[in-house]
């Protein structure tokens, strides 16, 4: 591709120079990544290979046992059909499985790869025609060995079960609405997808982290709270303990399907156990201390741990956030003033000094990753604003006051002045993603620069999120956050179809009709450098409308002690998938 | 029921005393030789007032810092997590803010929110506890039982239940409202009690006896009888109940729910997500915690001198 | 005395009912609500929050929810919690204890602080040891509990690597009394009180103190003491065995009083330490719109706080001869 990435060589580069300039000692092999399930952290690329050499080799032979200490902020559900929040499905990845996923390897994937598919339970797909997919599953796919389905062989059946009721009951439902049918084969080893139209991301889609994940019948079906009491499936974990606000335990599946490269059993943990904190004092206290693996670090406090635990390794990530301005829906679907003129959306783009607020919230500082869609998916699909390859429009993404005012200028006319109010949730954001706060706090200012004055409507999580967030009942702008989207296409279709069609976090209710039509031809296209193209062309093309103004997201980083090894990639679709992706792998050295 | 500051006057209090400015000064003085802790609570509240009064050119119509370096909001790219220096006595924060100023502004937030919810607090307290107290039977039971409701839910519960009902998504100022009725509210049932038992002990003395066989009308007794007795009662409360007012919008605005930033209330200033920041820089939490308490400090000092003073039973040492 | 407990008893009934009617209603006109949280980031069409409204029961009127949930809490029947779907009344027989413990024990701190402080300011009224000691116990009041507990946590961190033990140590007091101590009181080991009964009680000395010191104040001047004083009896038996105990009496009793003020802090300092009570819970279950956690949390706290003010009283009444059953 022609798109290699100046943005994760930036900052490849700095890290490296920055290990030597601290003379910590090289850590040969030693791949990154680290459990990223500390509020929405990130995930991780990996670039602490020295010299070329094998990715996870020079870690030495795998040895099972141990148990992983991790962290959690926040547990809210136990059945990933039901829930539409990424912590669910990550904790949902234990213990259950689904038809595909998204590639990871020990150590470094080539950015090329970050975003495509790999099999799962399916061990063959087929493409017939392009309204047709079909999953062969593998023969060795057992549910735990527990009651009711005593490990009895994952079938056709399951899949078409589970497919149903994810459509019935699941949020998330509209991510499969280009389904037809589905239907298993009498033998019970095939299941057929049936698309209303064509797809070309569909795999992508199946292997979300989102959505299909299979769940036996006689365990829904055992009691009406069964599948939040507990977790039951064919993951390489078995469901321990829930205690709110203590910990969520589980243990080796010792049953499950997959080998490594050598044949031998995964995973190799005895077990997973989450304490659940809410507090990140806590958390960097506990780390210091030793009782825990691994956390996310918050930006500016990675010299702090570094200093406190010398011998931890740092794995720098992709945070999949996106933290963006969105406006009042009047602008877009009552032509309101003033943020319906894209002249005043520009400016308010180009008066925010994103290099100096990324100073700000991080030591590591300087890159704008996540604009607009997030970096997460490799510089295959994402776009670098800094980049050349963004075109004209990556002027609005640079700082620049003259421009800013002289824009509102001629869109307010007088002198351009104008006053509005700017709402954020006060609580809960603040405190799982922690540069929010100074973020939100630095915007009126740099806005006031350029002669917006804002006042500023704090709102509880619980209103922001049910008002603000997702009803887009608020005036004049807001500074949000939204979680990750493990696919390219979720991301065009949230945020830009209408709301009763797809867009369910179209905050703004933006009704480019264009660009609609350009998502969904594009969704068809079966060619995925065509896809790729295309998901280009309206990246330029938002950053041009700037329907949202993006704002900055830091890199972030995980620590880790040094014992943790067979640690995969990770990139944005795979951030959450802990019990597959991230810590299928994972053992720990003497 | 007795509490902390059951403070039952059994006789009139201050009968006959100079008035005028040289009295004022003869009891300052006076207070300040006999209850030296009070008087250093009086001087921290002074200071604070002061602060308060003076941070800016507010009192004026103006909207430029006076005894304050800068703005509270005055942001500086650059020059975050600065350490202490002469420009900037305390440092400077994570949005590049002289921290010095952001205390002496916030002098200014505690002492609105810590009067305002006092004002509201005394006033409340001193109807309900004189009618409750003075008319009893019914009027009694009813009132108390309002009272046994408020007094049965935590205050930090009651306080974040209402922020969250009614201010869930208001701007500061109606926030700061909101916040001021509902600490002012809460402060007044615990105070209520208290004035009810000062309004009691007054309305069983004789001489309320004899007005009323005199033909006094009820509020005749209330105005002139009972309410002077009970008004020492409401000003030591109030002086003590202020520091409790600046604690409980330093929680709730730890919490979030309070007053948030730019404005520079001292417990939003040591937000409970912002606070693994002080990870780093340890100092940034030292300063708005030291602001707390040494205002909650001085108001509690002063309101113990006072009430050493102003009771008749404390008087005197033994 | 049985007919004066009845008749308190009684009087407990409308403050509970007045509880739970301002809980249950006031949670019903929260802005936002437990829908959308269930749907989190997706929008919520009018058939997604019918279906979950009906899963998790709301769909009946409001008196007729208030009417059921008042008849099965009346059994202590709490329901399920609306957002993880576990019985509230399993997890109250975990957190309960949890917190009435943390609380005693910050009582019990308070009063081993505040009382001598509050005898010897009172017997020594305006000398150096008076001013230093309330210096002392108000200087702890006025500390906020949120601040102190941040900055113990931080520093036992910065300065030792210190860290509490993980919320799944936590055991209760009659599984492993040593365990659970040292959880509240020494949370870093090492004899360190910092633990978070620690510091509500050091919070709680101030005002405990000032009440002592009144009281104490208040018996000095009554008339028995002065003719102990006139007696020639020396100051110690004076203020032992005349003053002291007659002024421990109203402190004891309001010291009961505090309860609210102990769950209150409890909702901070539970987060801070990671202490697994109701206080924590109480404040997750807020933002989460968990209403029938919220509903239950609410009215068992009006409860202990009924219940202990009847013990107050009782006691009250039992030590001080002077008060008649009235």
């Amino acid at each position: 591709m022609g798109y290699t990435g100046s943005y994760w060589d930036r900052v490849t580069a700095r890290r490296i120079s920055r290990r030597r300039a601290l003379q910590m000692a090289a850590i040969t092999g030693a791949s990154a990544g680290a459990i990223a399930i500390v509020g929405c952290g990130g995930g991780d690329d990996d670039d602490e290979t020295t010299g070329g050499s094998t990715p996870g080799a020079g870690e030495g032979t795998p040895v099972p046992g141990g148990t992983f200490r991790g962290t959690v902020s926040l547990v809210l559900g136990k059945d990933p059909h039901k829930a539409s929040t990424f912590l669910t499905h990550a904790l949902g990845s234990y213990s259950y499985s689904r038809l595909m996923r998204y590639k990871t390897v020990l150590g470094e994937l080539s950015q090329d790869e970050w975003y495509t598919t790999a099999l799962e339970v399916a061990e063959k797909v087929e493409n017939p025609d392009e309204l047709t997919y079909i999953f062969t599953l593998r023969p060795d796919v057992r549910f735990h060995n527990l009651p009711p389905v005593n490990g009895r062989q994952l079938v056709a059946e399951d899949v078409v079960y589970s497919f149903n009721r994810y459509q019935e009951i699941s949020p998330n439902k509209a991510n499969m609405s280009m389904v037809e049918s589905v239907t298993a084969s009498a033998d019970g080893t095939q299941v057929t997808f049936k698309l209303k139209e064509p797809f070309g991301l569909f795999l992508n889609r199946v292997a979300s982290f989102q959505d299909l994940w299979i769940m036996p019948r006689e365990f829904i079906e055992e009691s009406e709270t069964a599948s939040e009491d507990r977790m039951l499936g064919s993951g390489p974990f078995h469901f321990g303990r829930f205690e709110p606000n203590v910990e969520m335990t589980w243990t080796k599946n010792p049953d499950y399907f997959e080998k490594d490269a050598a044949g031998n059993a995964l995973p190799y943990l005895d077990g997973i156990n989450l304490a659940i904190i809410t507090d990140t004092n806590q958390v960097l206290s506990q780390f210091a201390a030793g009782t825990l693996d691994s956390i996310s670090v918050p930006p500016t406090l990675l010299e702090s741990v570094r200093g406190q635990s010398p011998d931890a390794i740092f794995d720098v990530a992709p945070r999949n956030i996106l933290s963006f301005l969105y406006f009042e829906p009047a602008s877009y679907t009552a032509d309101k003033a003033p943020f319906n003129d894209e002249r005043v959306r520009r400016a308010m783009s180009m008066a925010i000094n994103r290099d100096a607020l990324l100073n700000r919230i991080s030591s590591e500082g300087g890159e704008w990753p996540n604009i607009p869609i997030n970096a997460g998916f490799g510089e295959s699909w994402w776009l670098d604003p800094k980049g050349s390859d963004i075109g004209d429009a990556g002027q609005y993404y640079q700082y620049n006051l003259t421009e800013a005012k002289a824009l509102l200028t001629a869109a307010l006319g007088g002198n351009g002045e104008f006053s509005t109010p700017m709402h954020f949730s006060s609580t809960v954001y603040t405190t799982i993603v922690p540069y929010y706060d100074v973020v939100r706090e630095s915007l009126p200012a740099l806005f006031r620069e350029a002669g917006i004055t804002v006042s500023e409507v704090p709102e509880e999580y619980g209103v922001y999120i049910t008002k603000t967030f997702g009803r887009g009942e608020f005036d004049g702008f807001t500074f949000g956050l939204e979680s990750v989207f493990s696919d390219i296409g979720l991301y065009w279709a949230n945020m830009f179809y209408p709301r009763d069609a797809g867009g369910g976090r179209n905050h703004s209710s933006v009704g480019d009709v264009t660009l609609v039509d350009r998502i969904q031809k594009m969704l068809q296209l079966q060619d995925i450098d065509e896809i790729r193209q295309e998901n280009f062309e309206l990246q330029r093309y938002v950053s041009d409308k700037m329907y949202y103004v993006p704002v900055v997201t830091p890199v972030e980083f995980n620590a880790r002690t040094p014992r943790l090894k067979g640690v995969t990639n990770i990139t944005g679709p795979t951030t959450y998938a802990l019990g597959t992706e991230v810590q299928l792998t994972n053992w720990f050295s003497a | 029921m007795a509490t902390a500051l059951d403070l039952t006057l059994a006789e009139p209090l201050l009968p006959e005393r100079p008035r005028g400015v040289a009295a004022v000064t003869r009891f300052v003085l006076s207070f300040m030789r006999r209850k030296p802790l009070g008087a250093i609570g009086g001087v921290i509240v002074v200071i604070m007032l002061l602060c308060a009064l003076a941070v800016d050119t507010a009192l004026i119509g103006g909207e430029a810092p006076l005894i304050a370096p800068t703005h509270y909001d005055d942001q500086t790219f650059g020059d975050e997590n600065l350490g202490i220096s002469v420009s900037h006595p305390m440092g400077t924060d994570n949005a590049g803010r002289d921290i010095f100023s952001r205390i002496l502004y916030g002098a200014r937030i505690s002492i609105i929110i810590g009067v305002s919810a006092v004002a509201i607090a005394s006033i409340v307290a001193l109807v309900l506890g004189t009618v409750s107290g003075y008319f009893g039977s019914w009027t009694d039971t009813i009132i108390q039982r309002l009272v046994d409701i408020v007094l049965a839910i935590p205050p930090i519960v009651l306080l974040i239940y209402g922020v969250t009902v009614f201010a869930g998504r208001a701007g500061p100022y109606t926030r700061m409202f909101w916040i001021i009725l509902i600490v002012g509210l809460i402060l007044s049932a615990g105070a209520s009690r208290v004035v009810r038992g000062a309004a009691i002990a007054t309305s069983s003395n004789p001489y309320v006896d004899a007005a009323r066989t005199l033909g006094a009308t009820n509020s005749r007794i209330i105005f002139v009888h009972i309410v002077p007795n009970v008004i020492p009662v409401v000003i030591v409360l109030a002086t003590v109940n202020l520091g409790t007012a600046i604690l409980a919008e330093a929680a709730i605005s730890f919490l979030g729910l309070g007053i948030p930033s730019p404005f520079p209330s001292w417990g939003a200033m040591l937000n409970i997500s912002g606070s693994s920041q002080f990870r780093a820089h340890p100092a940034q939490a030292i300063w708005p915690g030291l602001a707390i308490a040494f205002a909650v400090y001085g108001f509690n000092m002063l309101g113990d001198g006072l009430r050493d003073v102003l009771d008749p039973r404390l008087r005197g040492s033994r | 005395m049985r007919q004066y407990i009845f008749k308190r008893l009684a009087l407990g009934v409308p403050t509970l009912i007045g509880v739970s009617l301002l809980v249950f209603f006031m949670l019903r006109v929260l802005p936002g609500d437990i829908v959308q949280q269930v749907a989190g980031d997706n929008l919520v069409t009018d058939e997604d929050r019918a279906r979950i409204e009906r899963d998790l029961g709301l769909d009946k009127p409001a008196y007729q929810e208030y009417f059921s949930w008042i008849g099965n809490a009346a059994t202590f029947d709490f329901g399920l919690s609306l957002r993880d779907r576990q019985p509230i009344g399993d997890r109250l027989q975990r957190t309960l204890p949890t917190t009435i413990e943390m609380s005693l024990l910050a009582l019990l701190i308070s009063l081993v602080i505040a009382v001598p402080i509050g005898i010897i300011s009172a017997v020594r009224q305006d000398s150096i040891a008076d001013y230093v000691g309330r210096s002392v116990s108000i200087g702890f009041l006025a500390m906020p509990t949120f601040w102190l507990g941040t900055m113990i946590i931080v520093y036992s961190s910065e300065w030792f690597r210190w860290a509490t033990p993980l919320p799944r140590d936590y055991e209760q007091i009659w599984e492993n009394p040593w365990a659970n101590l040292k959880f509240l009181l020494f949370p870093f080991g090492h004899f360190v009180p910092a633990g978070p009964s620690v510091v509500l009680g050091v919070s709680l000395s101030g005002t405990v103190m000032r009440l002592m010191r009144t009281q104490m104040l208040e018996v000095l001047r009554q008339d028995y003491v002065r003719t102990a004083w006139a007696k020639g009896l020396r100051e110690r038996s004076v203020v032992v065995r005349h003053a002291l105990k007659n002024a421990l009496i109203p402190v004891v009793t309001v010291v009961g009083l505090q309860v609210p003020i102990l769950v209150g802090g409890s909702v901070i300092v539970e987060s801070i330490y990671n202490v697994p009570g109701i206080g924590q819970w109480f404040f997750t279950a807020i933002i989460a719109r968990d209403y029938t956690a919220v509903q239950a949390i609410a009215l068992l706290t009006a409860l202990a706080v009924v219940l202990s003010n009847l013990i107050v009283d009782i006691t009250y009444a039992y030590l001080d001869p002077r008060i008649r059953y009235s």
